[in-house]
């Protein structure tokens, strides 16, 4: 085997193993649920951040009803706007998933606030969130916490 | 900061934080609270980038974190969340009166929005402020350009002061 070829194929190895340890997702019904992190906090933190992705391959709209997770006592749907040079942050009403669309959580955008945290978000830590969508049902998917100030999964 | 501003606050270490500490160096002003954790997080690891980006420029410089939710954020609370992102950002707390002159002198607004589940949030002015060594707004950071353009800002507004 060439020289080349070795680097390849480790290269290869890597990528696999990379795209791997990225593979947290869950279906459900026509919905794919992944890319679920949160954002570490202080371990006296009560409120704490977590983004996930939504793809529904389905050809009906579906909506998310509830969300639960053993780490905080409540997680909502959150909405950060952005007017003129204020930043507010309000309850985001039923999200929803268009048939063959995406639902896409992201800093300063949409996301899903954890609050009354037990004891704060680690880096490295994973922990279960389980959603409930109104057609597709009850899934649980495990969420990855990065960086504090991360600006996405890492 | 307005001529003739008037209050004192508290950093971290409990120690008072007044106008006179605005004019000893330039100071980078956010406003925020550590309930929050979708924008804040995004300004203060940014400020910790741009402190990155200046090297050893970065202590001409004052990275300061001011509250808008002096209810719950104690000097603790600030100190902890603040070295989350960067122990050289000096978070500053205070009686509730005081925090609204200082933000009322640095031109921040805040106002805080009940919850259905009883509790709150608080909008607030999400500009981040660069004053020069008088506590004189100078410029403003923008969070969608990279860190080393703030550097960049910074490093200006050092050459004239
Ligand atoms: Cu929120």
């Amino acid at each position: 085997m060439s020289k080349h070829s070795v680097i390849a194929g480790a290269a290869a190895l890597v990528l696999a193993f990379v795209a791997s340890a990225h593979a947290e997702m869950a279906k459900v019904g026509d919905l794919v649920i992944e890319q679920a992190w949160a954002r570490a906090t202080t371990p006296s933190a009560k409120t704490g951040a977590t983004y996930l992705s939504v793809r529904n391959t389905g050809p009906e709209s579906d909506s998310i009803l509830s969300m639960e997770t053993p780490v905080a006592s409540h997680a909502m749907a959150h909405q950060t706007r952005q007017e003129n040079d204020v930043s507010r942050m309000s309850e985001a009403g039923p999200l929803s998933v268009p048939p063959g669309g995406a639902l896409e959580m992201k800093p300063g955008g949409t996301h899903i606030m954890l609050m009354d945290l037990g004891g704060g978000l680690r880096l490295g830590q994973q922990f279960p969130l389980t959603i409930t969508f109104e057609k597709a049902g009850k899934v649980e998917i495990p969420v990855k916490v990065g960086k504090p100030g991360a600006m996405g999964p890492e | 900061m307005a001529e003739g501003a008037d209050w004192r606050l508290l950093d971290e270490t409990g120690s008072a934080f007044t106008p006179d500490h605005l004019r000893t160096k330039p100071t980078l002003v956010v406003f925020g609270f550590t309930h929050c954790p979708d924008v804040c997080p995004t300004s203060l690891s940014y400020v910790a980038g741009t402190l990155q980006a200046l090297g050893p420029q970065a202590e001409a410089v004052r990275p300061l974190f001011v509250t808008v939710d002096p209810e719950r954020d104690t000097t603790d609370v600030m100190a902890e969340y603040t070295d989350l992102f960067d122990p050289r950002i000096i978070g500053v707390t205070g009686a509730p009166d005081q925090i609204s002159a200082a933000l009322k002198s640095l031109g921040a607004y805040s106002r805080k929005v009940p919850q259905d589940d009883g509790g709150y949030t608080m909008d607030h002015t999400a500009t981040m402020l660069l004053l020069d060594d008088q506590g004189r707004p100078r410029s403003t950071l923008d969070i969608h350009e990279k860190p080393e353009v703030a550097a960049g800002k910074i490093r200006l507004l050092l050459e004239k002061s």
